[in-house]
């Protein structure tokens, strides 16, 4: 009897123990392996550093400074989290915070909840001091800008994605997102009982990936010269907009790119998100007579006409399709040559030329000169033109496109397509960060581009902005004062004014566009555009040390 | 056999030496980890300061900064350069 229940007893302890094992080694081996696992390693993540963004001259318009992600392990917590969250919000400076954040500290058994993104070292340190438990940072990295807003809208800005991670928008932190990230690495450690590592233990490491740092063709001390100009010319013209770009037409390097109103990459939260989009990218615009220019080279190269060709219909204004084709001022020049409806700005002597020209060829000169495509100029938001299909086309449409109405493109277009004129015939692509140039194609040859040249340098010499001329100095250039469409017609008053050009003419250095929007002091590119841009030339030809030509 | 003896003996003071060696070095290493969490916490401080440093020097040499300090500093906006004549020397001419 006895031994039966010894027996019995020994049994039932057997049972009791393999119960025992089987609850510890299956049903929750896995939990204990993995608290194991944290008592005995430690991982830290390293950091990939976002690649920075360098000027021509290697100073970094955009760089990075070190920040700190604040974390609190709720179980650690020694306070109430509406304490903890009382003496956060002075150290933060953020006074709207405190529910936000006694909300968060009240999440039961939270081991991470993160509190706040990219604390500055100040902030870090104040909060150290304070001495709350359960608080802990985690390494960040913020973008710094030491050249402030400048060439904000080139640049772009790093916000957040839908995980959180840093990501690029607009600009060249928007365009090369991906070659900026860099990626996270790990190094994982054997840690002794007090969470000290154990040199000498055994470890695992992979090393971080850091970004590519980008050196940009972007010139600083014309970038700020542009800035400096395009924003005393937005007041002295009571415009509500302005752009400048400027390029090496030989290269296609963009050596400043403004526009304003602008924003401050640091703190684009608080601006509206229409200030984001590069206008000279990302918007059209109708170029007027700057585009006389392109229709006159195109003409030139087709043989329709010669320099010294006489224009037989602009004695008057035209009527075609019902519409009146005037030129700017009334005023009329029988048997002008084309050299003088350049100088001019003769819009009836452009209709001439494109009649001459005729639809086919003016279209295919679109196609030539880049403006039916997008430019591929290496930054986010890139628009393209906005021109109807061929046949869809009316006379009239022919006659407004001769003189740069009806048709719409972006400015990076304009400027591309200019370049052609000063280059000696290539179409050549916009970089802003720094590689081999890229000559996309032939378009005009070089004798059509130095016949054309010759022209515009007498537009600028004789023509309606020869008041605001740089003397000493061959300058090509062109007006372009055209309406602005508001609902299926042309208000009567607003303009967008603009000037394009390139300087010095026979080797140039750089071509420029700069635009205006509604200029309220006047509406004429010649008392407003043409003025910024010779401005702008004069300080560019001094930077360049470009002597002025005795006797002109 | 006395030479046997003295081989022996010369290989156990040898393995306890070893021994010896490798417990006391590893319990250097071991007991080392505090220090090296320090110098990392250290190293990672210094390259903090010089990112900020760098962002500092950085925006002291920034072109707006440069511009407002000459303009204190008395400079004024540049006029029109006089341009000295391009004529060759005496020397070099036909």
């Amino acid at each position: 009897m006895r031994i039966r229940f010894v027996f019995l007893l020994f049994v039932f302890l057997s049972l009791a123990i393999i119960g025992r094992l089987f609850y510890w080694q299956i049903l929750r081996g896995e939990d204990l392996a993995i608290a194991a696992d944290a008592q005995r390693w430690i991982e830290d993540r390293l950091l990939g550093r976002r690649g920075q963004l360098l000027a021509s001259d290697g100073y970094p318009l955009v760089q990075n400074l070190p920040a700190f992600v604040l974390y609190a392990d709720v179980r650690l917590l020694t306070e109430p989290p509406e304490d903890v969250a009382k003496k956060l919000v002075p150290l933060l400076a953020s006074a709207s915070a405190e529910a936000r954040l006694t909300t968060l500290l009240s999440t039961p058994n939270a081991v991470w909840v993160k509190l706040t993104d990219k604390l500055s070292q100040e902030t870090k340190k104040r909060i150290e001091e304070s001495k709350i438990e359960g608080l802990f940072f985690e390494r960040t990295e913020t973008r710094t800008y030491p050249e402030a807003s400048m060439a904000a809208h080139l640049l772009g800005f790093v916000g957040a994605d839908e995980e959180g991670r840093d990501k690029g928008y607009y600009g060249v932190e928007g365009f090369y997102d991906r070659s900026l990230r860099g990626h996270e690495g790990f190094i994982r450690q054997e840690k002794d009982a007090k969470g000290v590592p154990i040199l000498g233990g055994t470890y695992g490491v992979e090393m971080p990936e850091h970004g590519r740092n980008l050196s940009l063709n972007i010139d600083r001390a014309i970038q700020f010269t542009v800035e400096s100009h395009l924003q005393k010319a937005l007041d002295r013209y009571g415009a509500k907009a302005g752009s400048v770009v400027v390029m090496d037409p030989e290269t296609g390097a963009v050596l400043a790119m403004a526009s304003t109103p602008s924003f401050s990459p640091t703190d684009w939260q608080g601006f509206s998100s229409d200030r984001f989009a590069n206008p000279l990218v990302a918007e059209t615009y109708e170029p007027g007579s700057t585009l006389k220019t392109i229709i006159m080279a195109a003409a030139l190269e087709a043989g329709v006409v010669k320099p010294e060709t006489v224009c037989t219909h602009c004695d008057g204004s035209r009527s075609i399709g019902g519409f009146t084709i005037r030129t700017w001022n009334d005023v009329y020049h029988p048997n002008a040559t084309m050299i003088d409806v350049l100088k001019f700005s003769d819009n009836v002597g452009m209709v001439f030329v494109g009649e001459l020209l005729g639809i086919d060829r003016l279209w295919q000169a679109f196609s030539s000169f880049g403006f039916l495509e997008s430019t591929g100029i290496d930054v986010e938001g890139e628009t393209t033109s906005a021109i109807r299909p061929k046949d869809e086309w009316r006379p009239i449409d022919l006659a407004t496109a001769s003189f740069g109405q009806g048709v719409a493109i972006t400015p990076i277009q304009m400027v591309q397509g200019f370049s052609v004129i000063a280059n000696g015939g290539v179409l050549v692509r916009p970089q802003v960060v720094r590689t081999e140039p890229k000559r996309v194609r032939r378009v005009i040859s070089e004798k059509t581009a130095k016949t054309l040249t010759q022209m515009l340098v007498e537009a600028v010499d004789a023509g309606e902005a020869k008041w605001t001329r740089l003397p000493g100095y061959r300058i090509a250039g062109k007006t372009g004062t055209a309406q602005i469409p508001i609902a299926g017609h042309y208000d009567e008053e607003k303009t967008i004014a603009s000037f394009i050009g390139f300087a010095p003419a026979d080797k140039p250095k750089f071509v420029m566009l700069v635009t205006l929007k509604e200029p309220s002091s006047s509406p004429w590119a010649s008392e407003t555009a043409a003025p910024l841009f010779f401005d702008i030339a004069k300080d560019l030809l001094t930077y360049y040390g470009v002597p002025p030509e005795e006797g002109r | 056999m006395k030479t046997f003896t003295i081989i022996a003996s010369f290989l156990v003071v040898l393995t306890i030496t070893l021994g010896t060696a490798q417990v006391v070095l590893s319990n250097t290493l071991a007991t080392k980890g505090k220090e090296l969490g320090a110098s990392v916490i250290f190293a990672e401080q210094l390259q903090d300061e010089n990112d900020t440093l760098r962002a500092a020097v950085n925006t002291l040499r920034s072109m707006r900064t440069i511009a407002s300090r000459s303009g204190e500093l008395g400079f004024i906006a540049q006029g029109t350069p006089q341009i000295l004549s391009q004529d060759k020397p005496l020397a070099f001419r036909p």
